[in-house]
């Protein structure tokens, strides 16, 4: 049994003098959900290709299933494979785009029959109602499921879904990213999936990597992506944080606001202080605690989100806390290990 | 838009083609009397083997279009990228000379090559002439074949070959019927090609030319017209029966 369903190991893929991906070290689990999370232009659907053989690397070997698949075509590795614009087969309805895979399999026609009901089922799609549909009878929504039957329906090592939600509308995403979510749980496949959208990346995946410019900056659960960020880049991309500045001194640091308690300190003289939000607290129960002046209140339904101007350094902070008014003078502050010492 | 504004075309149409066809028509029959003998003579086995002729022409014309052409419309929708306009515009700009100019022109090369009055000589020609007609349709469908789909079928694993037969060809096959259409029609009744390039060879065009402007005959050469124009209508009918409509 292979502990690994897709490993990638010093992976770099140029186009021309464009450096797409470089060095890329991922070993993505079998049977987990793992999403590969990014602006765009950061990589992440290069990766997807190379998993998929789409294309080949420069340098760097792929494995999938414990097998050397690196310069393998893509019609010999066995992947699933949902495309951004879904490349459902428009000439064919959507029972034949589902046993396409099958039919290239030369599966006898009564078992690609049972196969395709069945898939079209775990989608949610009543095959008495749907087999015979042409693509463009369906909703967006459909066509999803069906593009996502016909990847499954092979049987694949490895499901790669290519930003496969960024077509719909946010209720019908939302309902979606829950069934992808179920569809892994029930088939137990492996899913990568590459999202820009940080709150699919963490509502679906059991662990994601970030990338940031070719690179992959941190991988990690959800739960430790963001709230150990390991750079300042992850920092930024996934949540809010507030930065400032610091030099150290001793075993604090001084800032703009004045001196910072932390609790752990890495060898650089300058840094940058990264705390969340919704880690601030009003009043003055916490180590470091600043005076300030309210700048501006947006209220969020539960909540309220302020900005407060603490020596020319504005926080940003998540209160539940009413009553706050814009010019008021109040006290925030942070427990030392709830903020994260980057480099500068 | 009001009807009204249709009228000028409908009225040039009268005029000069469908008045035009019903003189032929009435010719045909024999005007002034009325007989079918000149249908009856065109269907001797002499006329046989010129509707033959064409046949022959017009099929390996239109089959040699199509094998030049969809490479060349799959290399310029789906690979040339930035060079797919350059290459479109190259590949109608012999276009913008007339038929006569290109066919003289080609006569030199075809002489070149010690080629002139030959049937191959006459397939050149043809070729040359219709091959854009082909390529411009097959272009037009395979532009809309998204690349993803290609790696689609690749990902589901389906090689190349197959890739080509079951997702490719199916989806440009409105593609390959308006550019078989649009090619084999007119290249059954050319008759400039064949006259210039061809020496003997007779097909239907060539023959009306003569028993038109040759002979003055025009009972006979009437008479031919209706059939050839019957035996595409049928055609096409018979096409459109089976295929509902036809998209070009």
């Amino acid at each position: 049994m292979v502990e690994f369903a897709v490993e990638l190991d010093g992976v770099s893929k140029k186009y021309g003098n464009f450096e797409a991906v470089s060095n890329i070290k991922i070993s993505i689990r079998r049977g987990e959900f793992f999403s590969i999370l990014g602006p765009s232009g950061s990589g992440k659907t290069t990766i997807l290709r190379l998993i998929a053989g789409l294309i080949f690397p420069d340098s760097g070997l792929i494995k999938i299933m414990g097998q050397n698949c690196t310069f393998i075509p893509p019609y010999k590795r066995n992947i699933g494979m949902v495309f951004q614009d879904l490349a459902l087969f428009p000439h064919l309805n959507v029972f034949e785009n589902v046993a396409y895979g099958l039919r290239i399999r030369k599966l006898p026609e009564i078992e690609i029959k049972r196969k395709v009901c069945e898939w079209l089922e775990i989608v949610n799609l009543d095959p008495k109602i749907f087999s015979r549909r042409k693509i463009n009878q369906l909703s967006g929504g459909q066509q999803q499921r069906v593009a996502i039957a016909r990847a499954l329906a092979i049987e694949p090592s490895v499901l790669l879904l290519d930003e496969p939600l960024g077509s719909l509308d946010l209720k019908l995403r939302q309902h979606m990213m829950s069934e992808l979510k179920k569809i892994q749980r029930t088939v137990k496949t492996t899913f990568v999936y590459v999202t820009h959208d940080q709150s699919e990346a963490l509502v679906m995946s059991d662990r994601l990597a970030v990338m940031n410019q070719g690179k992959v900056e941190q991988v990690g659960s959800p739960i430790e992506v963001y709230e150990k960020p390991q750079t300042r880049f992850v920092a930024e991309f996934i949540g809010e944080m507030n930065f400032i500045p610091a030099e150290v001194c001793e075993d604090h640091l001084l800032s703009e606001l004045g001196k910072i308690k932390v609790s752990k300190i890495n060898g650089a003289k300058k840094v940058v202080l990264g705390v969340r939000p919704e880690k601030i607290k009003v009043g003055n129960k916490a180590e470091n605690v600043f005076r300030g002046k309210i700048e501006e209140v947006t209220y969020l339904g539960g909540f309220l989100k302020i900005k407060v101007n603490v020596n020319g350094v504005k926080i940003k902070c998540i209160t539940s806390s009413n009553g706050l008014r814009e010019e008021d003078e109040i006290e925030i502050g942070w427990n030392s290990e709830e903020a994260i010492v980057f480099e500068a | 838009m009001k009807k009204i504004s249709a009228y000028p075309g409908i009225i040039y149409l009268i005029v000069f083609f469908y008045l035009p066809l019903l003189i032929v028509i009435v010719y045909s029959f024999g005007f002034p009397n009325f007989k079918f003998d000149y249908y009856i003579e065109i269907s001797k086995p002499l006329y046989f083997k010129v509707f033959l002729n064409s046949f022959i022409l017009a099929g390996i014309t239109t089959i040699s279009c199509f094998l030049l052409a969809y490479p060349l419309a799959y290399y310029i929708a789906l690979r040339a990228q930035k060079w797919k306009n350059l290459l479109l515009i190259l590949l109608i700009l012999p276009f913008w000379m007339s038929l006569l100019l290109r066919t003289y022109a080609i006569m030199n090369i075809l002489n070149t090559f010690g080629l002139m009055f030959t049937f191959t000589a006459v397939v050149i020609g043809m070729v040359y002439d219709y091959l854009p007609f082909m390529v411009l349709p097959l272009y037009a469908s395979l532009e809309k074949l998204k690349k993803s789909q290609i790696e689609a079928s690749y990902v589901l694993g389906a090689n190349p070959w197959k890739t080509f037969f079951k997702i490719t060809l199916p989806q440009s096959k409105s593609g390959i019927i308006a550019g078989v259409i649009l090619v084999f029609i007119p290249s059954l009744g050319e008759f400039v090609v064949p006259a210039m390039l061809g020496g003997t060879y007779v097909t239907i065009g060539t023959i009306t030319w003569d028993l038109f402007l040759r002979y003055h005959d025009w009972w006979r050469g009437s008479a031919l017209s209706m059939l050839y124009m019957a035996i595409i209508f049928i055609a096409l009918a018979f096409y459109m029966r089976k295929e509902g409509k036809i998209e070009i």
